[in-house]
C-alpha cells in the first residue's frame, strides 16, 4: 500500500538541504609586506624600505629595481585550495618621480598568465590596465590607491605572485602593500564583514537565518541589514578578526513546527510549518497487482517577522522551489519512488501578512505516489 | 437523413457536449473548493457562519472562461492553514480536559482545528492538484 509515512520522511529529509544563499568556503590570503625575505624570493637585489609609508592605516614598503642591466624582481607562490576567481586587492602610492610597474600572477603548471597589473605613475593619479585578468576598479585611499582586479587560478596548481618595480636610473620607486586574495570573512560585534565580493550579489537579505562556520564561535543568528561588504545581525556575537576558510550560509531555518508536534516560534526568527496532504488515491491499471497511484502534496509555510521587507521569505520560498523541481525523486524505504509533479508543478503564495508580527509565504509542491497493490 | 445533415448533427452534438463539460468542469470545480470532492480529496471549507463558504463563487468572462473567486479576507488563512491573529500561537487544538470541562488552551505547533467539524485547509491546493480528474468526470457526465 501506499506508505504515507515514508513519503513524509522523505520529505523532511530532502527539506533538510535546503540551500539558500552562500559565501561559499571563503579563500583568503593578506601579505603584509613586500620584498622581505625569506618570505618572499628575490631574484637580483631590489631595493626595499620597509613601512615607509601609511594608506588606509596599512604600512607600505617603498620597493625599486636598482640594476640598470637586469630585470629585478620579488615573487611569493600563492596556494590556492579551491579553484575559480580570485580578487587581488592591493595597495599602492607613487614616490617622486615618472614609474611604470608591473604585478603579475602566473599559473607554474599550466604556463599561462592568470593576471598582469601595469601601473603608470606619469602623474599622481596611476594609470592602470590589466592585459590579463580583469580591473575592477582603482579607487582613493588617504594619499595613496587601492586597486581592485579578479583573476582565476585553479587550486591543484602552483601559482607565482611577482612585484616587477620600475628601474631606478631611469623611473622611481614606488609604495606597495597589504595584497589581499580572494575573500576574508571577520566577524564583528554586530555582524560579519568580507573583504571582496558582495553579500547582496551572494543572495543574502534581512530575515535571513544565517550559520557561519569556520570562525571560533558559530552562532546562528538573523540577519537585519544588509548591504555589499556588511552583514548586520540580530544577536551581538565575538569580535574575530579576518581570516580564510570561513562560511556564511543559509539553511532550513532551526524553527521547525512538523505536523502534531508543539512548537512556540522565537520572535525576529524565521520558521517553517509543515503540511502533509495524503490527497486521493486510486488503481492506475487494471486486475490484480495493479499499480496505486496516491496525489499527496507537501505544503511548507514559511514565517519571518513582518516589516523585513520581501528578500528573506523570497528568498527561502526560491530556494523551496530550486530544491523540489518539478521531476524530483525520491526513494523511500520501501523501494517506491516519490516524484515532484509537473502539472501542477510547485508553486509558491504571495506573501500574506498573517499574525501580528509575522508575514508568510507558503510553497506547495505536489507529488506522484506509486506503488503495487497488495492483492 | 445524408451526409451533410449527418455531418451537421454531429458537429451540433460535439459543441453541445464541450458546453456541457465546460459547465460541469466548473460547476465540480466550485463545488470541490465549496464542499469537498472524493475526486481531488479537498475536504471543502470549514462552516461556523457559512460567511466563507458562500463567498466562493463563479463567473463567466467569457463564453471560454470560468472565474472562481472569494472575497473573503480570511480565506487565505483557511486555505494554506496559516497561524492567524485569531490562534496566534496554534493553540486552539490543543485543550485541556478537566473534569468535562475545557480547559485553558495549551501550546501547540500545527495541531490546531478549527471550530467547524466539517471542511479543512487546502481544498483549492487539492481541487487544482486534481483538476483532470474534474474535467475527466465531467465529460463521463456529458457523455451519459
Amino acid at each position: 500500500m501506499i506508505n504515507h509515512l515514508q513519503a513524509l520522511k522523505a520529505l523532511r529529509t530532502k527539506l533538510a538541504a535546503l540551500a539558500g544563499p552562500t559565501t561559499g568556503t571563503c579563500e583568503y590570503l593578506l601579505y603584509t609586506t613586500v620584498f622581505d625575505t625569506p618570505a618572499w624570493s628575490l631574484n637580483g637585489t631590489p631595493t626595499r624600505s620597509a613601512a615607509a609609508a601609511t594608506v588606509g592605516g596599512y604600512p607600505l614598503d617603498l620597493v625599486g629595481d636598482d640594476s640598470g642591466a637586469v630585470s629585478e624582481q620579488g615573487f611569493r607562490n600563492p596556494v590556492f585550495t579551491t579553484a575559480g576567481t580570485k580578487t587581488v586587492k592591493l595597495l599602492v602610492k607613487r614616490s617622486s618621480a615618472y614609474a611604470s610597474h608591473y604585478i603579475t600572477l602566473s599559473d607554474d603548471v599550466t604556463p599561462a598568465w592568470r593576471l598582469q597589473i601595469a601601473i603608470d605613475f606619469t602623474a599622481a593619479t596611476p594609470v592602470v590596465t590589466c592585459p590579463y585578468g580583469t580591473l575592477d576598479s582603482v579607487e582613493a585611499v588617504d594619499t595613496g590607491w587601492r586597486i581592485t582586479a579578479t583573476s582565476t587560478a585553479t587550486g591543484a596548481n602552483s601559482h607565482t605572485f611577482s612585484v616587477i618595480p620600475a628601474d631606478l636610473a631611469t623611473q622611481a620607486a614606488f609604495y606597495l602593500g597589504h595584497i589581499e586574495f580572494g575573500t576574508g570573512l571577520a566577524a564583528t560585534a554586530t555582524g560579519y564583514t568580507r573583504t571582496a565580493g558582495s553579500f547582496l550579489t551572494d543572495g543574502f537579505a534581512p530575515g535571513m537565518e544565517v550559520t557561519p562556520a569556520g570562525f571560533a564561535a558559530n552562532p546562528v543568528s538573523v540577519i537585519t541589514a544588509v548591504n555589499a561588504t556588511t552583514l548586520t545581525v540580530k544577536d551581538a556575537r565575538a569580535v574575530e578578526a579576518v581570516a580564510t576558510g570561513r562560511s556564511l550560509s543559509v539553511a532550513l531555518p532551526v524553527g521547525r513546527a512538523w505536523e502534531n508536534r508543539a512548537y512556540d516560534p522565537t520572535t525576529g526568527s524565521p520558521w517553517i510549518e509543515e503540511d502533509y496532504l495524503p490527497g486521493p488515491m486510486r488503481q492506475t491499471t487494471i486486475g490484480p497487482r495493479g499499480t496505486l497511484e496516491a496525489t499527496p502534496q507537501y505544503v511548507v509555510k514559511v514565517y519571518g517577522s513582518a516589516g523585513t521587507g520581501v528578500g528573506g521569505l523570497y528568498g527561502y520560498a526560491d530556494a523551496l522551489l530550486t530544491l523540489f523541481a518539478p521531476r524530483t525523486s525520491m526513494t523511500l524505504t520501501n523501494g517506491d519512488v516519490l516524484r515532484v509533479r509537473t502539472d501542477p508543478a510547485p508553486y509558491r503564495s504571495q506573501l500574506q501578512q498573517v499574525e501580528p508580527g509575522w508575514a508568510a509565504v507558503v510553497v506547495t509542491i505536489p507529488l506522484r505516489l506509486e506503488t503495487a497493490n497488495a492483492i | 437523413m445524408n451526409f451533410d445533415d449527418a455531418l451537421v448533427r454531429f458537429s451540433h452534438k460535439v459543441r453541445a457536449r464541450s458546453q456541457a463539460a465546460f459547465i460541469n468542469t466548473g460547476a465540480l470545480t466550485l463545488a470541490s473548493i465549496q464542499s469537498g470532492s472524493p475526486l481531488t480529496g479537498a475536504p471543502g471549507q470549514p462552516v461556523d457562519s457559512g460567511f466563507l463558504l458562500n463567498s466562493w463563487q463563479m463567473f463567466f468572462p467569457s463564453a471560454t472562461e470560468i472565474f472562481i473567486a472569494t472575497n473573503c479576507a480570511y480565506a487565505p488563512v483557511i486555505e494554506y492553514n496559516l497561524r492567524s491573529a485569531y490562534d496566534p500561537a496554534g493553540r486552539t487544538g490543543r485543550f485541556g480536559v478537566a473534569g468535562g470541562q475545557i480547559g485553558p488552551a495549551l501550546p501547540g505547533g500545527s495541531t490546531r482545528r478549527h471550530k467547524s467539524t466539517v471542511g479543512g485547509n487546502h481544498s483549492v491546493a487539492l481541487t487544482r492538484a486534481g483538476f483532470q480528474r474534474l474535467v475527466d468526470a465531467a465529460n463521463a457526465m456529458g457523455a451519459a
